[in-house]
Parts: structure tokens; C-alpha cells; sequence
């Protein structure tokens, strides 16, 4: 009975993660971008694909740093 | 999507986060964590000692001379540009002062006090050293004008 309600909870837990994972209409190739080691001086770049994942328009409004 | 690092007076370790929007709470929202090091290398170091300058002979409307002594702390040379005045939102010293490592020197300017009493005025001295990163080096003239 236990290992039937541990296996259930598991399918749901699973089934809530994957829809709010589909809920984002972006795909980000990269969710942690690594620099490594770099000299001081120069302005480093690195890129990152957004892939509208949905069926509909999306629009970016806005990017932000921390 | 490019994601740009300026590393220039920013050495060291750094975790980030760039977070892309495409509506309106957290649940529109996704974070990309950025990390990496930046190998520092040799730059200037601006020190102004005493921090706090006292300024002799100060008299109410009249120019006065001031003097503080710049030491570049660094392990590279460094050149010092301006010198502005917070209170009197004015330049007090523009030039091209180059000072290597460990080096000292004076720099001279006038200040004129507009009222007698206590006088303290914040400068902001210019440089290309690592602790200026744009806004300058704050330090004090504290006098008394007659």
C-alpha cells in the first residue's frame, strides 16, 4: 500500500515537472553559461539559443542581470 | 542571445544571472546562471593619504591653495586625470599626472570657500586605477575659512 502511494505521488510529481516545463514558451540551449578562466581586459560574449517552443508568438519583454 | 562580461576592473570569481521575461511573475520567467574568473592583471591602485586633507589659510572668497598627496598602492602605473569638486560641482584639477607603482606625488589646486565658518568639500580624484571604476575616489578638504 505504501510503495503504491510513494509510486503515485512519483507519477504526479512527474506529471507536474513536465507541464511546468511546457508552460515556458522558451527553449534556452544553456540555463548555466560557463566563461572559465579569462584575462582581465576584454568584454567576453557567449552565445545562447531561445527557441520559441510554442505554437503562438512570443515576445521577450524583458532581460535583466543580477 | 548574447550575453557579454566585462572583465576590465572586475577580477575574480563571478556567478550572475541574466533572467529572460516573456510575461508578467516568475512563472514567465527563466534564469541563465553565468560563471567564470577573471585573472587579474597588474593595474594601479589609488590611494589619497590622508584621506581626509586639512587646508590651511582658507578666507571667504578668495582662492586658496590646496594640496593631496596621490600614492598609486598598485603593481602597474597608473595617471590621474581630474580632480572634481562634489560641493561646487566644479573641476578643481584636470592634467595627465602618470605615477608608477609605489609612487607618490602632490598634487596642487585652488579652492574658493563662498561662506566663513567650518569648510568641507568631497573630491573626487580621476583616474585609470582599478578602484575607479568610472565615479572617481572620494576623499575630504576639511578647513575653517575666516
Amino acid at each position: 500500500m505504501f510503495k503504491k502511494i510513494q509510486l503515485m505521488a512519483l507519477v504526479l510529481g512527474l506529471l507536474f515537472a513536465s507541464s511546468a516545463m511546457a508552460a515556458q514558451p522558451v527553449s534556452i540551449s544553456d540555463m548555466k553559461v560557463d566563461f572559465g578562466s579569462m584575462t582581465e581586459g576584454p568584454v567576453a560574449s557567449k552565445t545562447v539559443m531561445l527557441t520559441n517552443v510554442s505554437k503562438e508568438v512570443v515576445t521577450i519583454k524583458n532581460v535583466t542581470t543580477s | 542571445m548574447v550575453i557579454s562580461y566585462n572583465t576590465f576592473k572586475y577580477p575574480g570569481k563571478f556567478d550572475k544571472t541574466v533572467t529572460v521575461s516573456t510575461g508578467e511573475g516568475k512563472a514567465n520567467q527563466q534564469t541563465i546562471h553565468i560563471v567564470g574568473y577573471v585573472e587579474p592583471i597588474p593595474m594601479g591602485v589609488m590611494e589619497v593619504t590622508p584621506r581626509k586633507t586639512s587646508v590651511d589659510g582658507l578666507v571667504n572668497g578668495k582662492a586658496t591653495s590646496a594640496k593631496i598627496m596621490i600614492k598609486n598602492a598598485g603593481d602597474a602605473s597608473m595617471t590621474v586625470t581630474a580632480i572634481k569638486s562634489r560641493k561646487f560641482k566644479t573641476t578643481y584639477w584636470q592634467g595627465s599626472l602618470k605615477l608608477e607603482a609605489g609612487q607618490t606625488a602632490p598634487v596642487e589646486f585652488l579652492v574658493t570657500p563662498n561662506k566663513p565658518g567650518r569648510f568641507m568639500d568631497i573630491i573626487m580624484v580621476y583616474s585609470d586605477a582599478r578602484n575607479d571604476i568610472g565615479k572617481g575616489y572620494k576623499a575630504v578638504l576639511i578647513g575653517e575659512t575666516k
